[in-house]
């Protein structure tokens, strides 16, 4: 051993090259563990980005670009199958669970994944973690969207925002769904998959963009050019107001009863309904009045246009939303009161049918406004009102995720899908086809692992210099090593254990920084780009490409140690300089 | 006892020694001159086993050096045989005791040796011993860097190291010749006496004639040496 010992003083007395090499090498060391380490995170999270969930459903297709589509949000995704597929196979005694998937639109370059509520129930990541919200709550609203932790974080979104999606993929091109915008109800907490860079829709939502006038509904049929008025005015919230307002009046239009017209009229002007007040059915006329009295009172205006017009004011709109017996709220009951006063007054049948209509209207227009009053300020636009009054259904999907009841279904299901009847269809087992799908990036994993290992081997070859460069100014020391009684192979192992010395200490220094890199970087990374850095112990893999290195650098320590040994046998103990 | 017969060597096909006999009995004092070039090297190496002759027989202490192995000589020539060099002797990352105790890295008998003589210490109090003896008795010395050490002190302490452990033999190859003439004297008169002390056969070489009234027997390599080196020069 005191070979060694030489071997380590002698170093030490060369500390500068000695210190480089050991960083040449350490790098390198680092870098090559840092790939594989990389490379490993990311194969562990590309396997975490979907857990729990059995088979995937798509229309028939490759099943890489299913998984890419469905679970990625990577490739354009043209091939639907039909909602209806979906509501079978939900039926089907296997399934216990199934969630439909729906993508194509996106929101400044991220996806938009329109799903059904029970997305949040059933999905999940990695070990069969559930996605979660750090803000906000999931609710079941046709315009509420769920953002991803990255989405939030780049675009600066807050709960309640309002955003705009468009068609199609791109940051440009799209055409911008601005009619139908949407408020953001819950923000996600980061799970490093796709779902970070994601917007959560509802499916219906998704169909009223989709449909063929792009959720430019305009108005129910018998609104539309009032409503198409009204879109000019700005207040769209109260436009909807105000639509109801008149196609009540409409509605008065379309009766040519006395007492009917008459109660127009009270609408119309104040005045105009004392005129009237004479008039033989003048109890629920009065009613009407006195209502509108109470609301002239309150707005201290005149006529009934006065009133329409606070209605149209924003405020007016916002105290409404905000008091339940409101004046304006009180106002329409009245109104509804007085229908029925006519209806008791008059038994026309058409007219009941209204009556029946309006009421119906009214109760939506109700239950909107107190769904709005949840989340603020947010205010559907005409036409989200409209398309929430359609109840839509969604006609295509791009995918199903399916979880059955028992794993042992797994085939049996993927099979009948596959042989479905109604329409072509793929299904794929999430992590086989994860698995298959990361064959493909196996050229890309050789092509980095040969770069690593060529720097690990430049590394060494910088060693081997330095320590060839070094042999000439250290023959006096092999010399008087050899006077001393040093063997040739004393000299040799004086080199090889230097070599040996410096690639250790180059792999300790190199794992070292290895670590030291991975704790300072987690964060960042994370924070930055979605990807979790997982900081484990050296693989077995990981030792083993540690023991080749050293075991290199002693092979290659090989051509000096035979060099000073060759010299130190000719040199004797004589220096010939 | 040294013993050598009809000894020739050749570098690269061409003759440096060719010596027919020399012999040196065990305790000589011998003073082998011989000016630069004239094969002084290339003997020594010869007589430590490092070079092998092409012909001929060295044998040191009774030992036919051609029997023994490489490796074998290697150890042979660590146990007997102490050297001192013209001038950097010493290993320049060791430290005085370590330079001085280094031949017991190679050698147990030397070991073995300079701890008897140490009176049960250790080597470092041997080598102490040895340096002092040398006329080297500054502590605060011994734990400088070898590179700080004057020529004279450096020279003593590789005396120190080739007598550590009581080789039979030390060849001391112009040892003084970096010195001064009044180091010189001291120098080789403290060598003398040690080696007087442990019956050291001391065979010293260099091209300085005055020196060669110190020993009793003295040799010229050109006298005995059958190859004309001026003209292999």
């Amino acid at each position: 051993m005191a070979i060694l010992q030489l071997a380590l003083k002698s170093l030490w007395n060369r500390k500068l090259t000695f210190f480089i090499t050991l960083f040449s090498i350490a790098i390198s060391v680092t870098l090559l563990l840092g790939v594989q380490t990389l490379k490993n995170e990311t194969k562990t999270s590309f396997m975490k980005s979907i857990s729990g969930t059995d088979l995937i459903i798509g229309a028939r297709g490759a099943s890489s670009q299913l998984l890419l589509s469905s679970v990625f949000h990577i490739g354009n995704t043209v091939n639907t199958i039909k909602y209806d597929t979906y509501l079978t196979m939900n039926e089907s005694p296997a399934v216990e669970w199934a969630v439909p998937i729906s993508l194509g639109d996106s929101h400044k370059g991220y996806t938009v994944m329109a799903t059904a509520l029970n997305f949040f129930e059933h999905f999940s990541y990695a070990n069969q973690q559930q996605l979660t919200t750090q803000q906000g709550k999931i609710i079941d609203d046709m315009f509420a969207v769920v953002i991803g932790a990255d989405v939030a974080k780049k675009l600066n979104y807050k709960i309640g925002q309002r955003i705009v999606m468009t068609h199609g993929g791109g940051e440009i091109g799209g055409h911008d769904h601005d009619n139908i915008p949407y408020f953001v109800s819950a923000i996600l907490a980061p799970s490093f998959t796709a779902i970070d860079q994601t917007l959560i829709i509802s499916l219906e939502a998704m169909e009223a963009m989709h449909t063929d006038n792009h959720g430019h509904f305009g108005a129910l049929p018998n609104e539309q050019t009032i409503s198409s008025e009204a879109e000019h005015e700005g207040h769209e919230g109260h436009k909807a107001h105000e639509d109801k307002h008149e196609s009540h009046e409409g509605h008065q239009s379309h009766d040519s009863h006395d007492d009917h017209k008459a109660h127009q009229d009270t609408h119309e002007s104040h005045e105009e309904h004392q005129s009237h007040a004479s008039h033989d059915d003048h109890k629920a006329h009065e009613d009407t009045h006195e209502s509108h009295e109470g609301h002239q009172a309150h707005d201290s205006h005149d006529d009934h246009k006065a009133h329409e017009d606070t209605h149209e004011s924003h405020e007016g709109h916002l105290a409404h939303a905000s008091h339940d017996g409101h004046d304006d709220h009180k106002a329409h009951e009245d109104t509804h009161k007085s229908h029925e006063g006519h209806q008791s007054h008059d038994n026309h049948d058409d007219h009941k049918a209204h009556d029946k209509h309006q009421g119906h209207e009214h109760h939506d227009d109700h239950e909107a406004h107190e769904g709005h009053q949840a989340h603020d300020d947010h205010q559907d636009t005409a036409e989200q009102r409209v398309a929430r009054l359609f109840k839509l259904k969604p006609q295509n999907i791009n995918a199903v995720f399916v979880g059955l009841t028992s794993p042992q279904a797994v085939l049996g299901m993927q099979n009948y899908v596959n042989n479905f009847q109604d329409e072509p269809l793929t299904a794929i087992i999430p992590a086989l086809a994860l698995q298959a799908l990361w064959q493909f990036f196996s050229v890309a994993e050789v092509a980095l692992n040969i770069v690593t290992v060529f720097v690990v081997l430049v590394g060494l070859l910088g060693m081997l210099s330095i320590i060839l460069m070094s042999l000439n100014e250290r023959r006096r020391e092999m010399a008087i090593l050899r006077s001393v009684g040093a063997h040739p192979g004393h000299i040799f192992s004086l080199i090889i254990g230097e070599a040996a010395a410096v690639c250790f200490s180059g792999i300790v220094v190199g794992v070292m920084l290895l670590y030291v890199l991975l704790f300072v970087l987690q964060a960042p990374l994370a924070q930055h780009f979605g990807f979790y850095l997982d900081i484990n112990m050296l693989s077995s893999n990981d030792l083993l490409i540690l023991a080749v290195i050293q075991l290199c650098a002693l092979t290659i320590a090989i051509i000096p140690g035979l060099l000073i040994y060759k010299t130190s046998l000719s040199d004797g103990m004589s220096i010939k300089f | 006892m040294i013993k050598i017969n009809d000894l020739c060597f050749s570098w690269k096909n061409t003759p440096v020694i060719n010596i027919d006999r020399l012999h040196i009995p065990v305790g000589q004092h011998l003073f082998i001159e011989g000016p630069s070039g004239s094969g002084k090297s290339t003997l020594l190496n010869l007589l430590a086993g490092v070079l092998a002759p092409q012909q001929g027989e060295i044998s040191v202490l009774g030992q036919p050096l051609s029997e023994l192995s490489g490796s074998q000589k290697d150890s042979f020539r660590a146990d007997n045989i102490g050297f001192i060099f013209q001038q950097f002797n010493l290993i320049p990352y060791l430290s005085v005791i370590d330079n001085i105790t280094l031949p017991c890295s190679f050698s147990k008998k030397r070991k073995t040796n300079a701890l008897l003589r140490a009176n049960g210490g250790d080597l470092k109090s041997e080598a102490i011993r040895l340096l002092n003896a040398l006329g080297l008795d500054d502590n605060a010395l011994f734990q400088r860097s070898v590179n700080e050490l004057s020529v004279g002190q450096q020279q003593r302490v590789a005396a120190a190291r080739a007598m550590l452990g009581s080789p039979e033999i030390i060849i001391a190859d112009e040892p003084t010749s970096a010195l001064d003439s009044e180091h010189r004297q001291a120098f080789i008169k403290t060598l003398f006496e040690e080696c007087q002390k442990e019956n050291i056969t001391l065979i010293f070489v260099s091209h300085d004639k005055s020196l060669k009234h110190h020993f009793d027997h003295c040799i010229n390599l050109q006298e005995i040496n059958n190859v004309n080196t001026k003209e292999s020069v």
